[in-house]
Formats: C-alpha cells, sequence, structure tokens
C-alpha cells in the first residue's frame, strides 16, 4: 500500500511516499490491529515536483518522472522476479523451512494513486475498460484491462509521438504501468478497494453532493440542518459539534459518523411530502439507505455468496 | 448456529455495526470463523463448516538451525538479555513510554533507579539489549537509491521486498496466527465463506496453477 502525504507544511513543504508491505498469510484481524507491527515501511519513494496541467513543455517532464517510478519499482520489486516461479525456502516461526512464493497480489492507494502507478489518464477506471462516460453506470460487461497487451503496443506509438485512438479510448498516459513485468502478478487485479478510500471518501462524498443538491432543490436544506444540530448521543456515535455547513473537512471519521446517522435525518428533514414530491423523497431516501446499507455490509469480516448478492443488489439500488 | 435468517440483511440496526465487544458484526456464528482458523482439519466439531484443504500446500522442507537450540535458551531464562523481571519491565516501561536518551540517563545517574537490581545503567546497555531483542532485525536494513532528476539527484530509501517477508515470516509472535496453506471454507449449509486471503480462491488458483499436472488432475477430481 503506497500513500502521498505532506510531513510538514510551511517550513519547506516536505512531502514524502511510504510504501509499506505486508503479507497474507497473517489473518486479518492481527495483521491490522495497532501494535502488532504486521506491516513494514518498505520504501520512501522521491517525491516528483508538481508539474502544471496543460504545458506542453511539462510533457517531457512528466514522462521523465513515470520512467523514473518505474525504475525505483523495478529495484524495489527485483528480489521478487528471481523467486516467482521457483520460490525461497524461508524460515517459519514454527521451526520449519517452507518453499515460499512470494507474489504481489493487491495495492491499497487512492485513485490518483492507482492512476498514476497504472500509468492511466485521472478519469480512468484502474480495474477494467469502461470508457468515462460510461463510468457511474453498473455496466458489469467491461473486462478487465489487459495491461500486458498495452505495453506490448506502446513503445510504436510513442515512436510517432502521437494518442491513437485506441490510446484515448483505454484512457491511457504517457509512461508505464509500475507492475508491468512483473511475473505471476495481474496488473489489473492489483487493485482493491477500501471502505476508506472507496466508500467514505468517495462514495459517500458524492452522494452528500447529490443530497445538498437535492435538498436545494425541494427547499428541505434548513430542515437538514436544524435536524443535524438537534441529534442525541447516543452509544457508539459521536455527536457532530458543528453545523453541517460548518464542516470543511470531510475525512473518514466524519464520513464514518455521516454513515450512522444520515438516514435518520435524511428521514426527519423529508417528513411530510407535498404532494409531487413524495416520489421523489422516497427515491432519494431508498437510493442513501442502499448505500448506507451497502457500507454495512461491505464492513463484515466474512462474506458468502450471498452476502455478496445483497451488496450487489445495494449498488444497483444507489446507482439506479 | 448459521441459519436463512443470519443472512437477512440489515434493516434498519444501523448502530449494530459495532459490536457490545467493539468486534465488527460477522454473517456467521463465531464459532464457525474460530473453527476455520485452526490449522488441523477437525470433522468431529460440531459447528464447523466443511473445509478443504489444498494437499501438498505449505509443506515443510526442512527445520531452521538452531530453532531448538533457541527454544530451550528462552525457556531457561525468558528474561535474556536482561538479568531479572524487573529490569526487563523496567525497560518496557522506558520504551513504551518514550522516555528519551538523556532522560534514560539522567533516572540512573541521579539514583532513582538502583542499577545494580535492574542489571543496566545507562541508555548504551539498553540499546544493545533492545538489539538483541529483535534478532532478525538484518532482515530490515536500509538501502539508499539515487534517482537523476535533472540537474539533481534525488536520494530515495528502500528496505529489500523480501527481507521484510522473511522477518515478518520469522515472528515468534505471529506463532498462532501464520497460515501456510489455502483452503476452502463452508459455513454447514454449504456455502463458500470468504473472510481472509487463505480461503479465496485467488491464493488456490495460483498455488494450482503452479503445480505439477498430476497434483492438478487429482485436485480436480477430488
Amino acid at each position: 500500500m503506497s500513500d502521498q502525504t505532506n510531513l510538514t507544511n510551511l517550513s519547506g513543504d516536505k512531502k514524502a511516499w511510504p510504501v509499506y508491505i505486508t503479507i497474507g498469510n497473517l489473518p486479518s484481524a492481527r495483521r491490522n490491529s495497532p501494535g502488532s507491527m504486521g506491516v513494514l515501511l518498505l520504501a520512501l519513494l522521491p517525491v516528483p515536483p508538481q508539474l502544471s496541467k496543460s504545458s506542453k513543455a511539462d510533457r517531457g517532464k512528466r514522462k521523465i518522472n513515470a520512467d523514473t517510478l518505474q525504475d525505483v519499482f523495478e529495484l524495489i520489486f527485483a528480489p521478487l522476479q528471481d523467486v516467482a516461479h521457483v520460490g525461497i525456502p524461508i524460515d517459519s516461526t514454527d521451526g520449519k523451512v517452507r518453499l515460499c512464493f512470494p507474489i504481489l497480489s493487491a495495492w491499497i492507494a487512492d485513485h490518483m494513486e492507482n492512476v498514476a502507478l497504472h500509468g492511466l489518464k485521472t478519469n480512468a477506471c484502474p480495474k477494467c475498460k469502461e470508457p468515462t462516460n460510461k463510468l457511474g453506470t453498473n455496466a458489469r460487461s467491461y473486462r478487465a484491462r489487459d495491461y500486458a497487451r498495452y505495453q506490448r503496443y506502446k513503445p510504436e506509438n510513442q515512436t510517432s509521438g502521437s494518442e491513437t485512438d485506441d490510446d484515448h479510448v483505454m484512457n491511457l498516459r504517457l509512461g508505464q504501468n509500475i507492475f508491468h513485468g512483473l511475473d505471476r502478478v495481474s496488473a489489473s487485479d492489483l487493485y482493491k478497494p477500501a471502505i476508506l478510500l472507496t466508500i467514505y471518501l468517495r462514495l459517500f462524498k458524492h452522494m452528500m453532493d447529490g443530497i445538498e443538491a437535492f435538498l436545494k432543490k425541494h427547499r428541505r436544506l434548513q430542515a437538514f440542518a436544524e435536524v443535524w444540530k438537534a441529534l442525541p448521543p447516543y452509544p457508539g456515535f459521536l455527536v457532530p459539534k458543528k453545523a453541517y455547513r460548518e464542516v470543511t473537512q470531510w475525512q473518514g471519521k466524519e464520513m464514518r459518523n455521516l454513515g450512522r446517522c444520515i438516514l435518520g435525518v435524511l428521514d426527519v428533514a423529508l417528513r411530510q411530502p407535498g404532494g409531487t414530491q413524495a416520489i421523489a423523497l422516497k427515491r432519494a431516501l431508498g437510493c442513501v439507505r442502499a448505500l448506507v446499507d451497502f457500507n454495512m455490509m461491505a464492513q463484515y469480516r466474512s462474506h458468502t455468496p450471498d452476502t455478496i448478492v445483497y451488496m450487489e443488489e445495494y449498488l444497483d439500488q444507489f446507482i439506479g | 448456529m448459521h441459519n436463512a435468517d443470519a443472512c437477512e440483511p440489515p434493516h434498519s440496526d444501523y448502530e449494530s455495526d459495532v459490536g457490545p465487544a467493539g468486534l465488527e458484526p460477522d454473517a456467521f456464528c463465531p464459532e464457525i470463523a474460530y473453527e476455520s482458523d485452526a490449522e488441523v482439519l477437525d470433522n468431529t466439531s460440531a459447528c464447523a463448516g466443511k473445509q478443504n484443504h489444498f494437499e501438498g500446500a505449505g509443506e515443510v522442507i526442512g527445520d531452521v538451525a538452531g530453532f531448538e537450540d533457541e527454544q530451550s535458551n528462552l525457556c531457561a531464562d525468558p528474561w535474556a538479555p536482561f538479568n531479572s523481571a524487573e529490569g526487563f519491565k523496567l525497560a518496557s516501561w522506558f520504551i513504551d513510554g518514550k522516555v528519551c536518551k538523556t532522560r534514560i540517563n539522567d533516572c540512573f545517574s541521579s539514583g532513582l533507579e538502583n542499577a545494580k537490581s535492574v542489571g543496566y545503567s545507562a541508555m548504551h546497555t539498553l540499546e544493545n539489549h533492545h538489539r538483541f531483542l529483535d534478532p532478525y532485525s538484518q532482515y530490515l536494513q536500509w538501502f539508499e537509491g539515487q534517482v537523476e532528476d535533472g540537474p539533481r539527484t534525488l536520494p530515495f530509501f528502500y528496505r529489500d521486498v523480501l527481507g521484510c517477508v522473511r522477518y515478518l515470516l520469522r515472528q515468534i509472535a505471529y506463532q498462532d496466527d501464520l497460515v501456510h496453506a489455502p483452503r476452502r471454507e463452508y459455513d454447514p449449509s454449504g456455502q463458500r465463506i470468504y473472510a481472509e486471503m487463505h480461503p479465496a480462491d485467488w491464493w488456490w488458483d495460483l498455488q494450482v496453477e503452479h503445480l505439477s499436472p498430476t497434483l492438478v488432475w487429482k485436485t480436480l477430481a477430488d
């Protein structure tokens, strides 16, 4: 997993880009508990300087940055390449030696880092070939990206110096997928959604934007703010200290809290609908409920095919 | 026990996401989840669902040299390298409390702590003891790399990725938790359970891909 972060603000605006590593042999409860030391810092990557978005002169620079990143990861992952097929004897904690095949299987990062690492444009899906204008629909028919194929035709395009139509459709960007060339690693499977990054910081944020617009349209914003302010304390629920409009930073903690109360607040804010409003308000509630249910199910520690079907239904309901 | 009701979606019980023990909810009875963590297949268990192990996975190919000695030393002198429980506890207290080096030295020089009873009298010895307690720290060495960035050369730092894996697999603290082979777990109604990485298909499929055709055929026939 990796995340670019600010170390200091003011004194030189230092940035760090740590990469962490852990192993799948440890059960998640053990791995994720703080103090278990199950996650190790693997590398501190060089942070490329910020470039302007439009300047053509920066295009070359951006290419250099991408190549640099590629080289750095090649160096870090080189030991894995040698043992992906033949394995390596590793001492276990029970005093036995086992032949191990350490293979990179997941990469947890936010969307911007995922697209940077996979060499995609910012509005592309790192997992499948869904075109940008179809994102947000619940189409499941798009196939996983074949990153190996991208690499095969990339060099020819770069010599001609122009983007082909295919490039455009695939939302590829200059630079390579840094996971390309790793033996037995499927680059399109590396992307894994995380509750914090995918649900709280993206889906919930998207939902709240929609709710705000919806409340404004139906003139319920005031009612919503009043209910938000009047929330009573409850075990396991932190009463929001600020009025809804005054919260400037919606981070994971705030979003988790919001997920616990949003349905109730919205239900009260949308009470006594007028004749024509009734259907729209009911639909909005249904939509929010589907996402909240999805979030609750996503937190299950174990799943069966049944729970996965429920989650898919909730997602369809939310998108529909 | 697991039944049809247990899989009903949680309709309105939004507060149920944190249980009384602070645990996340589970779709199944806790006994099943815990049972599935057992390393050995146990058909006699009343609550456990069926499990399929991947034959030949996680096989032992040898013994770690010096492991027996290490274990017996640990049993013979559990507080090593400290000479007493008191010395160890004081050191843990210093480290957990993030007490800085100069304050630790001050503590001994001012006579607040009796150096004889704890067995060390300065930060230097304590650091050595601390290093001794983590014998695998050589796996976590840092390396420095250079990146050419136009006129500048940027440094970056990395560890050996295999070293990190070795370090984690060798930690005594994880002895009871580590899983070495994929398996398929089922609840009593025959549904697959996906809870960790080892009961999921990815690991299993990759192992099948690696093994010889005869073993693959045998697995498929099963």
